[in-house]
Protein backbone atom coordinates (compact mmCIF):
# COMPACT_ATOMS: atom_id res chain seq x y z
CA UNK A 1 0.00 0.00 0.00
CA UNK A 2 1.24 3.27 -0.59
CA UNK A 3 0.55 6.37 0.95
CA UNK A 4 -2.73 8.84 -0.55
CA UNK A 5 -2.57 11.85 -2.58
CA UNK A 6 -4.93 13.60 -0.11
CA UNK A 7 -2.38 13.39 2.94
CA UNK A 8 -0.78 16.35 4.13
CA UNK A 9 2.09 15.82 6.26
CA UNK A 10 2.87 18.91 8.82
CA UNK A 11 5.46 19.67 11.45
CA UNK A 12 4.90 18.60 15.15
CA UNK A 13 5.72 21.61 17.08
CA UNK A 14 5.61 20.21 19.91
CA UNK A 15 8.23 17.33 19.03
CA UNK A 16 11.11 17.31 16.15
CA UNK A 17 10.53 13.45 15.88
CA UNK A 18 7.25 13.29 15.07
CA UNK A 19 4.55 14.89 12.31
CA UNK A 20 0.68 15.43 11.56
CA UNK A 21 -0.73 13.48 8.83
CA UNK A 22 -3.97 15.22 8.39
CA UNK A 23 -6.37 13.48 5.29
CA UNK A 24 -8.64 15.94 3.29
CA UNK A 25 -10.58 13.24 2.27
CA UNK A 26 -11.64 11.66 5.95
CA UNK A 27 -10.51 15.22 7.77
CA UNK A 28 -8.51 12.22 9.59
CA UNK A 29 -5.43 13.44 11.91
CA UNK A 30 -2.66 11.64 12.97
CA UNK A 31 0.16 12.21 15.36
CA UNK A 32 3.19 9.89 14.33
CA UNK A 33 6.37 9.20 14.64
CA UNK A 34 8.24 10.08 11.57
CA UNK A 35 10.44 6.36 11.73
CA UNK A 36 6.18 5.25 10.41
CA UNK A 37 6.89 7.34 7.05
CA UNK A 38 9.46 5.29 5.97
CA UNK A 39 7.59 1.95 7.49
CA UNK A 40 5.12 3.11 4.70
CA UNK A 41 7.79 3.50 1.87
CA UNK A 42 9.19 0.28 2.77
CA UNK A 43 6.83 -2.00 3.30
CA UNK A 44 7.03 -2.12 7.34
CA UNK A 45 3.93 -1.49 8.88
CA UNK A 46 2.24 -4.10 11.64
CA UNK A 47 -1.44 -5.09 10.35
CA UNK A 48 -2.29 -3.22 13.44
CA UNK A 49 -1.02 0.03 12.11
CA UNK A 50 -1.86 -1.28 8.42
CA UNK A 51 -5.60 -1.30 9.10
CA UNK A 52 -5.64 1.91 11.34
CA UNK A 53 -3.88 3.94 8.56
CA UNK A 54 -5.80 2.80 5.72
CA UNK A 55 -9.25 3.23 7.71
CA UNK A 56 -8.89 6.50 8.43
CA UNK A 57 -7.84 7.52 5.00
CA UNK A 58 -4.05 7.46 4.77
CA UNK A 59 -3.09 4.27 2.69
CA UNK A 60 -4.04 3.66 -0.77
CA UNK A 61 -3.79 0.35 -3.11
CA UNK A 62 -2.75 2.70 -5.61
CA UNK A 63 -3.48 5.78 -7.11
CA UNK A 64 -5.31 5.03 -10.15
CA UNK A 65 -7.74 3.47 -7.37
CA UNK A 66 -7.69 6.51 -5.38
CA UNK A 67 -8.42 8.51 -8.21
CA UNK A 68 -11.67 6.39 -9.23
CA UNK A 69 -12.82 6.76 -5.54
CA UNK A 70 -12.67 10.85 -5.73
CA UNK A 71 -14.94 10.62 -9.11
CA UNK A 72 -17.49 8.46 -7.54
CA UNK A 73 -17.04 10.58 -4.74
CA UNK A 74 -20.49 12.73 -5.05
CA UNK A 75 -22.27 10.11 -7.08
CA UNK A 76 -21.82 7.75 -4.03
CA UNK A 77 -23.45 10.97 -2.07
CA UNK A 78 -26.46 11.36 -3.89
CA UNK A 79 -26.90 7.74 -3.89
CA UNK A 80 -26.87 7.46 -0.02
CA UNK A 81 -28.45 10.84 0.68
CA UNK A 82 -32.10 10.66 2.11
CA UNK A 83 -32.69 14.14 3.19
CA UNK A 84 -35.00 16.44 1.24
CA UNK A 85 -33.49 20.07 1.64
CA UNK A 86 -35.33 22.89 0.29
CA UNK A 87 -34.35 26.86 0.76
CA UNK A 88 -37.52 29.12 -0.23
CA UNK A 89 -36.72 32.89 -0.62
CA UNK A 90 -39.97 34.48 1.43
CA UNK A 91 -39.66 37.71 -0.25
CA UNK A 92 -36.59 39.88 -1.24
CA UNK A 93 -37.44 43.12 0.88
CA UNK A 94 -35.73 44.10 4.33
CA UNK A 95 -36.38 46.22 7.03
CA UNK A 96 -32.22 46.50 7.42
CA UNK A 97 -30.41 49.08 4.57
CA UNK A 98 -27.47 46.63 4.84
CA UNK A 99 -24.65 48.19 2.50
CA UNK A 100 -23.13 45.31 1.04
CA UNK A 101 -26.39 42.44 0.94
CA UNK A 102 -25.60 40.31 -1.97
CA UNK A 103 -29.42 40.91 -3.28
CA UNK A 104 -28.03 44.04 -3.89
CA UNK A 105 -30.58 45.98 -7.05
CA UNK A 106 -32.62 42.59 -6.50
CA UNK A 107 -34.10 43.65 -3.51
CA UNK A 108 -37.38 45.13 -3.30
CA UNK A 109 -41.67 44.80 -2.28
CA UNK A 110 -41.25 41.18 -4.04
CA UNK A 111 -43.50 39.06 -1.78
CA UNK A 112 -44.13 35.64 -2.22
CA UNK A 113 -47.88 34.90 -2.87
CA UNK A 114 -50.51 32.39 -1.21
CA UNK A 115 -50.77 30.93 -4.92
CA UNK A 116 -46.90 30.58 -5.01
CA UNK A 117 -46.87 29.23 -1.63
CA UNK A 118 -49.38 26.39 -2.26
CA UNK A 119 -47.20 25.34 -5.17
CA UNK A 120 -44.16 25.27 -3.13
CA UNK A 121 -45.86 23.28 -1.04
CA UNK A 122 -46.93 20.58 -3.97
CA UNK A 123 -43.58 20.81 -5.28
CA UNK A 124 -42.30 19.71 -2.08
CA UNK A 125 -44.92 16.96 -1.22
CA UNK A 126 -44.56 15.64 -5.07
CA UNK A 127 -40.69 15.22 -4.39
CA UNK A 128 -40.80 13.19 -0.88
CA UNK A 129 -40.49 9.80 -2.88
CA UNK A 130 -39.80 6.99 -0.55
CA UNK A 131 -36.67 6.94 0.15
CA UNK A 132 -36.37 10.48 1.86
CA UNK A 133 -36.44 10.00 5.15
CA UNK A 134 -36.00 13.88 6.28
CA UNK A 135 -37.46 17.05 4.98
CA UNK A 136 -35.69 20.48 5.74
CA UNK A 137 -37.08 23.57 4.91
CA UNK A 138 -34.69 26.72 5.47
CA UNK A 139 -37.07 30.20 4.85
CA UNK A 140 -34.97 33.32 3.46
CA UNK A 141 -35.10 36.71 2.15
CA UNK A 142 -34.62 39.56 2.05
CA UNK A 143 -35.89 39.10 5.74
CA UNK A 144 -38.42 36.06 5.68
CA UNK A 145 -39.58 37.20 8.87
CA UNK A 146 -41.52 39.95 6.92
CA UNK A 147 -43.28 37.15 5.37
CA UNK A 148 -44.46 35.59 8.79
CA UNK A 149 -48.25 34.95 8.61
CA UNK A 150 -47.44 33.14 5.04
CA UNK A 151 -44.82 31.49 6.84
CA UNK A 152 -47.01 29.78 9.36
CA UNK A 153 -49.35 28.44 7.15
CA UNK A 154 -46.83 26.86 5.33
CA UNK A 155 -44.92 25.46 8.15
CA UNK A 156 -48.45 24.17 9.76
CA UNK A 157 -48.83 22.43 5.77
CA UNK A 158 -44.96 20.93 6.09
CA UNK A 159 -45.55 19.36 8.90
CA UNK A 160 -48.51 17.34 8.62
CA UNK A 161 -47.26 16.40 5.40
CA UNK A 162 -43.82 15.09 7.04
CA UNK A 163 -46.30 13.39 9.80
CA UNK A 164 -48.32 11.89 7.31
CA UNK A 165 -45.43 10.29 5.24
CA UNK A 166 -43.49 9.61 8.59
CA UNK A 167 -40.23 11.63 7.98
CA UNK A 168 -38.47 13.99 10.22
CA UNK A 169 -38.86 17.23 9.50
CA UNK A 170 -37.12 20.53 10.01
CA UNK A 171 -37.64 24.14 9.81
CA UNK A 172 -34.57 26.82 9.66
CA UNK A 173 -34.08 30.13 8.96
CA UNK A 174 -31.83 32.73 7.71
CA UNK A 175 -32.66 36.04 9.32
CA UNK A 176 -31.13 39.49 10.57
CA UNK A 177 -32.87 38.86 13.62
CA UNK A 178 -34.22 41.90 14.38
CA UNK A 179 -37.83 40.17 14.09
CA UNK A 180 -36.92 36.64 15.73
CA UNK A 181 -38.73 37.10 18.80
CA UNK A 182 -39.75 34.75 21.51
CA UNK A 183 -43.39 34.67 21.17
CA UNK A 184 -42.51 34.25 16.69
CA UNK A 185 -40.18 31.38 17.72
CA UNK A 186 -42.70 29.98 20.14
CA UNK A 187 -45.27 29.86 16.89
CA UNK A 188 -42.85 28.24 14.80
CA UNK A 189 -41.56 25.82 17.01
CA UNK A 190 -44.64 23.85 17.38
CA UNK A 191 -44.24 23.27 13.27
CA UNK A 192 -40.83 22.09 13.81
CA UNK A 193 -38.36 25.42 13.81
CA UNK A 194 -35.20 23.89 15.04
CA UNK A 195 -32.99 26.14 14.07
CA UNK A 196 -31.85 30.43 12.66
CA UNK A 197 -28.77 31.64 11.45
CA UNK A 198 -28.18 35.40 12.48
CA UNK A 199 -25.92 37.92 11.24
CA UNK A 200 -23.90 40.30 13.65
CA UNK A 201 -21.53 42.03 11.85
CA UNK A 202 -19.10 42.70 14.54
CA UNK A 203 -19.23 45.07 17.65
CA UNK A 204 -22.01 47.81 18.01
CA UNK A 205 -21.22 50.51 16.33
CA UNK A 206 -19.31 48.23 13.51
CA UNK A 207 -22.72 46.28 12.90
CA UNK A 208 -24.72 49.55 12.95
CA UNK A 209 -22.90 51.02 10.06
CA UNK A 210 -23.34 47.59 7.83
CA UNK A 211 -26.64 46.77 8.84
CA UNK A 212 -28.57 50.28 9.80
CA UNK A 213 -32.61 50.05 10.51
CA UNK A 214 -33.84 51.43 6.71
CA UNK A 215 -35.73 54.11 8.79
CA UNK A 216 -32.30 54.68 10.05
CA UNK A 217 -30.91 53.61 13.41
CA UNK A 218 -28.79 50.96 14.67
CA UNK A 219 -30.43 46.96 15.07
CA UNK A 220 -27.43 45.35 17.08
CA UNK A 221 -29.38 45.68 20.27
CA UNK A 222 -32.32 44.91 19.10
CA UNK A 223 -30.58 41.63 17.23
CA UNK A 224 -28.61 40.75 20.41
CA UNK A 225 -31.97 40.81 22.77
CA UNK A 226 -33.90 38.44 20.57
CA UNK A 227 -30.61 36.36 20.43
CA UNK A 228 -30.33 36.66 23.91
CA UNK A 229 -34.23 35.53 24.35
CA UNK A 230 -34.65 32.46 22.05
CA UNK A 231 -30.81 31.27 22.00
CA UNK A 232 -32.88 28.64 24.88
CA UNK A 233 -35.54 27.77 22.61
CA UNK A 234 -33.56 26.76 19.21
CA UNK A 235 -30.38 26.37 17.88
CA UNK A 236 -28.82 29.89 16.82
CA UNK A 237 -25.70 29.91 14.46
CA UNK A 238 -24.32 33.34 14.77
CA UNK A 239 -22.50 34.58 11.50
CA UNK A 240 -20.70 37.97 10.60
CA UNK A 241 -19.50 39.46 7.40
CA UNK A 242 -16.04 41.57 7.77
CA UNK A 243 -14.39 43.52 5.89
CA UNK A 244 -10.47 44.24 5.26
CA UNK A 245 -11.19 47.17 7.32
CA UNK A 246 -12.83 45.90 10.11
CA UNK A 247 -12.41 42.58 10.78
CA UNK A 248 -10.16 43.13 13.86
CA UNK A 249 -12.74 44.80 15.81
CA UNK A 250 -14.81 41.27 15.22
CA UNK A 251 -13.25 39.99 18.76
CA UNK A 252 -14.61 42.97 20.96
CA UNK A 253 -18.19 41.27 19.72
CA UNK A 254 -17.86 37.60 21.15
CA UNK A 255 -16.52 39.47 24.48
CA UNK A 256 -19.44 41.21 24.34
CA UNK A 257 -21.95 38.32 23.82
CA UNK A 258 -19.71 36.55 26.64
CA UNK A 259 -20.39 39.41 28.74
CA UNK A 260 -24.39 39.52 28.36
CA UNK A 261 -24.97 35.80 28.94
CA UNK A 262 -24.66 34.40 25.10
CA UNK A 263 -22.13 31.82 25.97
CA UNK A 264 -20.81 28.95 24.18
CA UNK A 265 -23.14 26.49 25.56
CA UNK A 266 -26.28 28.63 24.08
CA UNK A 267 -24.87 29.18 20.78
CA UNK A 268 -24.77 26.22 18.32
CA UNK A 269 -22.02 27.95 15.87
CA UNK A 270 -19.99 30.93 15.62
CA UNK A 271 -18.48 31.50 11.63
CA UNK A 272 -17.07 34.75 9.97
CA UNK A 273 -17.07 35.19 6.56
CA UNK A 274 -15.51 37.79 4.36
CA UNK A 275 -17.99 39.77 2.37
CA UNK A 276 -17.77 38.36 -1.28
CA UNK A 277 -18.85 40.85 -4.10
CA UNK A 278 -21.14 41.29 -6.68
CA UNK A 279 -21.15 42.17 -10.43
CA UNK A 280 -21.69 45.39 -10.88
CA UNK A 281 -25.27 44.97 -12.80
CA UNK A 282 -26.26 44.30 -9.17
CA UNK A 283 -23.99 45.32 -6.51
CA UNK A 284 -25.25 47.49 -3.90
CA UNK A 285 -23.29 51.46 -4.85
CA UNK A 286 -21.88 51.52 -1.26
CA UNK A 287 -20.46 48.18 -1.42
CA UNK A 288 -16.72 48.75 -0.62
CA UNK A 289 -14.17 46.83 0.98
CA UNK A 290 -15.26 43.19 -0.55
CA UNK A 291 -13.28 40.30 -2.19
CA UNK A 292 -13.62 38.12 -4.98
CA UNK A 293 -11.98 35.23 -3.99
CA UNK A 294 -10.77 33.62 -0.71
CA UNK A 295 -7.03 34.03 -2.42
CA UNK A 296 -6.46 37.24 -1.14
CA UNK A 297 -3.74 37.84 1.72
CA UNK A 298 -5.83 39.80 3.66
CA UNK A 299 -8.38 37.00 3.96
CA UNK A 300 -6.08 34.67 4.91
CA UNK A 301 -5.34 36.91 7.85
CA UNK A 302 -8.14 37.68 9.18
CA UNK A 303 -9.71 33.87 8.52
CA UNK A 304 -7.06 32.53 10.82
CA UNK A 305 -7.53 35.39 13.42
CA UNK A 306 -11.26 35.10 13.87
CA UNK A 307 -11.40 31.65 14.16
CA UNK A 308 -9.15 31.66 16.97
CA UNK A 309 -10.89 34.16 18.19
CA UNK A 310 -13.82 32.12 18.27
CA UNK A 311 -11.93 29.03 19.12
CA UNK A 312 -10.20 30.07 22.49
CA UNK A 313 -13.43 31.90 24.06
CA UNK A 314 -14.86 28.21 23.53
CA UNK A 315 -17.84 29.11 20.85
CA UNK A 316 -18.40 26.06 18.30
CA UNK A 317 -17.45 26.03 14.66
CA UNK A 318 -16.99 23.70 11.72
CA UNK A 319 -14.21 21.64 11.77
CA UNK A 320 -12.23 21.35 8.74
CA UNK A 321 -13.85 18.42 6.72
CA UNK A 322 -14.60 17.76 2.67
CA UNK A 323 -17.20 19.96 1.45
CA UNK A 324 -19.67 20.01 -1.21
CA UNK A 325 -21.59 22.39 -2.90
CA UNK A 326 -25.79 22.21 -2.80
CA UNK A 327 -25.40 22.20 -6.32
CA UNK A 328 -23.84 19.14 -7.09
CA UNK A 329 -26.42 17.11 -4.42
CA UNK A 330 -29.75 16.29 -6.42
CA UNK A 331 -32.48 16.20 -3.21
CA UNK A 332 -31.28 20.25 -2.78
CA UNK A 333 -33.37 23.29 -4.48
CA UNK A 334 -33.28 26.98 -3.98
CA UNK A 335 -36.73 28.65 -4.59
CA UNK A 336 -37.37 32.49 -5.31
CA UNK A 337 -39.98 33.93 -4.39
CA UNK A 338 -42.35 33.95 -7.52
CA UNK A 339 -41.46 30.10 -7.39
CA UNK A 340 -38.68 30.20 -10.40
CA UNK A 341 -36.37 27.55 -9.07
CA UNK A 342 -32.23 27.68 -8.98
CA UNK A 343 -29.19 25.24 -7.41
CA UNK A 344 -28.28 28.79 -6.09
CA UNK A 345 -29.16 31.47 -4.19
CA UNK A 346 -26.49 33.89 -5.66
CA UNK A 347 -27.87 33.30 -8.69
CA UNK A 348 -31.33 34.55 -8.61
CA UNK A 349 -32.74 36.71 -11.46
CA UNK A 350 -30.32 35.37 -13.73
CA UNK A 351 -32.11 33.41 -16.39
CA UNK A 352 -29.85 31.29 -17.86
CA UNK A 353 -29.68 29.24 -14.38
CA UNK A 354 -33.34 28.50 -14.14
CA UNK A 355 -33.64 24.88 -13.25
CA UNK A 356 -37.28 25.18 -12.72
CA UNK A 357 -40.92 26.52 -11.56
CA UNK A 358 -42.67 25.42 -8.79
CA UNK A 359 -45.72 24.74 -10.97
CA UNK A 360 -43.99 22.71 -13.64
CA UNK A 361 -41.03 21.02 -11.43
CA UNK A 362 -37.61 20.63 -12.56
CA UNK A 363 -37.65 21.25 -16.28
CA UNK A 364 -34.11 21.90 -16.53
CA UNK A 365 -31.09 19.38 -15.27
CA UNK A 366 -28.53 21.59 -13.64
CA UNK A 367 -25.63 21.24 -16.19
CA UNK A 368 -25.85 24.98 -16.76
CA UNK A 369 -23.92 25.11 -13.62
CA UNK A 370 -21.25 23.08 -14.97
CA UNK A 371 -21.25 20.61 -13.05
CA UNK A 372 -18.08 17.92 -12.43
CA UNK A 373 -15.96 20.95 -13.45
CA UNK A 374 -13.35 19.50 -11.22
CA UNK A 375 -12.84 16.27 -12.98
CA UNK A 376 -10.01 17.08 -14.35
CA UNK A 377 -6.26 15.75 -13.95
CA UNK A 378 -5.49 19.59 -12.04
CA UNK A 379 -7.84 18.84 -9.64
CA UNK A 380 -7.47 15.57 -9.16
CA UNK A 381 -4.50 15.82 -8.19
CA UNK A 382 -4.55 18.31 -6.27
CA UNK A 383 -3.96 17.52 -2.41
CA UNK A 384 -7.06 19.78 -1.50
CA UNK A 385 -9.63 18.64 -3.91
CA UNK A 386 -11.81 16.96 -1.39
CA UNK A 387 -12.46 20.33 0.46
CA UNK A 388 -13.40 22.62 -2.56
CA UNK A 389 -14.37 19.97 -5.31
CA UNK A 390 -14.29 23.09 -7.39
CA UNK A 391 -14.83 25.80 -5.21
CA UNK A 392 -17.86 28.30 -5.27
CA UNK A 393 -19.76 29.03 -8.46
CA UNK A 394 -21.64 31.72 -7.75
CA UNK A 395 -18.09 33.31 -6.85
CA UNK A 396 -16.10 32.38 -9.99
CA UNK A 397 -19.52 34.16 -11.66
CA UNK A 398 -18.87 37.35 -10.53
CA UNK A 399 -15.78 37.23 -10.31
CA UNK A 400 -15.13 36.59 -14.21
CA UNK A 401 -18.54 36.53 -15.38
CA UNK A 402 -18.87 32.86 -16.48
CA UNK A 403 -18.78 29.71 -14.26
CA UNK A 404 -16.05 27.62 -17.08
CA UNK A 405 -13.56 26.22 -15.22
CA UNK A 406 -13.30 26.12 -11.32
CA UNK A 407 -12.77 28.70 -8.66
CA UNK A 408 -9.19 27.42 -7.20
CA UNK A 409 -8.68 27.62 -4.11
CA UNK A 410 -5.44 26.42 -3.89
CA UNK A 411 -3.52 28.97 -2.32
CA UNK A 412 -5.70 29.45 0.35
CA UNK A 413 -5.58 26.41 1.69
CA UNK A 414 -1.63 25.89 0.92
CA UNK A 415 -1.19 29.62 3.36
CA UNK A 416 -4.23 27.99 5.47
CA UNK A 417 -4.71 24.76 5.75
CA UNK A 418 -1.60 23.87 8.45
CA UNK A 419 -2.87 26.58 10.89
CA UNK A 420 -7.01 25.52 10.34
CA UNK A 421 -5.80 21.95 10.93
CA UNK A 422 -3.66 23.04 14.16
CA UNK A 423 -6.55 25.00 15.46
CA UNK A 424 -9.01 22.24 15.43
CA UNK A 425 -6.94 19.66 17.14
CA UNK A 426 -6.38 21.87 19.89
CA UNK A 427 -9.40 22.76 20.15
CA UNK A 428 -11.76 20.53 18.78
CA UNK A 429 -10.39 17.38 19.54
CA UNK A 430 -9.32 18.49 22.67
CA UNK A 431 -12.93 18.64 23.54
CA UNK A 432 -14.47 15.34 21.91
CA UNK B 1 5.84 -3.15 19.22
CA UNK B 2 2.65 -5.02 20.22
CA UNK B 3 0.24 -2.20 20.00
CA UNK B 4 1.25 1.07 18.54
CA UNK B 5 -2.09 3.26 18.42
CA UNK B 6 -3.01 5.09 20.84
CA UNK B 7 -6.22 7.35 20.71
CA UNK B 8 -6.78 11.10 21.71
CA UNK B 9 -8.01 11.06 24.72
CA UNK B 10 -5.46 8.12 26.18
CA UNK B 11 -2.78 10.69 24.22
CA UNK B 12 -3.74 13.52 26.36
CA UNK B 13 -4.21 11.54 29.40
CA UNK B 14 -0.43 10.48 29.40
CA UNK B 15 0.86 13.42 27.73
CA UNK B 16 2.25 11.54 24.94
CA UNK B 17 3.23 8.78 22.93
CA UNK B 18 4.52 6.41 25.76
CA UNK B 19 5.97 4.09 23.72
CA UNK B 20 3.44 4.21 20.65
CA UNK B 21 4.04 5.19 17.18
CA UNK B 22 0.55 6.58 16.28
CA UNK B 23 -1.57 9.03 18.05
CA UNK B 24 -5.08 9.26 16.35
CA UNK B 25 -6.05 12.74 17.27
CA UNK B 26 -9.15 12.91 14.85
CA UNK B 27 -10.77 9.89 13.70
CA UNK B 28 -12.46 11.71 10.74
CA UNK B 29 -16.20 12.42 9.29
CA UNK B 30 -18.34 9.76 7.26
CA UNK B 31 -19.88 10.62 4.01
CA UNK B 32 -23.41 10.60 6.34
CA UNK B 33 -21.37 14.01 7.90
CA UNK B 34 -20.28 15.36 4.62
CA UNK B 35 -24.01 15.51 3.58
CA UNK B 36 -24.93 17.13 6.95
CA UNK B 37 -22.52 20.08 6.41
CA UNK B 38 -23.56 20.69 2.94
CA UNK B 39 -22.80 24.28 1.78
CA UNK B 40 -24.94 26.66 0.30
CA UNK B 41 -24.13 30.45 -0.83
CA UNK B 42 -26.67 32.60 0.66
CA UNK B 43 -24.34 35.77 -0.03
CA UNK B 44 -22.09 36.52 2.37
CA UNK B 45 -21.86 33.24 4.08
CA UNK B 46 -22.46 29.61 3.94
CA UNK B 47 -25.16 27.33 5.90
CA UNK B 48 -25.78 23.96 6.15
CA UNK B 49 -28.38 22.80 3.92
Amino acid sequence: MKISQYCLIYPDSNNADSVVLFSTKKASAILVDKSILTDIKNGGLGEEERVTLADLGFLVETDEEEKQELLRYIDELNEIDTKLSVIVAMNLDCNLACTYRFEGRRKGKHYMSPETAGHVIDFIQNNLTKDRELLNVTFYGGEPLLSTELILSMAKRLKGIAETKGIDFGLQFVSNGTLLTPSVVEKLKLFGLKEASITLDGPEAVHNLSRPYKMGGGSFKKIVGNIKAVCGMIDINIGGNFTEANYREFPRLLDYLLAEGITPDRVANVKFDPVFGETSEYAPREMTGACLTPNEPWVFEAGIMLREEVMKRGFKTGGIQPVVCAIDLNNRHIINYDGSMYKCTGFFDRKDFITGNVKSGVTNNSSMYNLDNWKNEECLSCKFLPLCFGGCRYMKYVRDGNISGVDCKKPYYEACLEVLVKQDLRYLASNS
Amino acid sequence: MKCSIIFISEYFLTGGYMNKKIAVLKKGVTKKDVLMRTCCHTGTANIRV
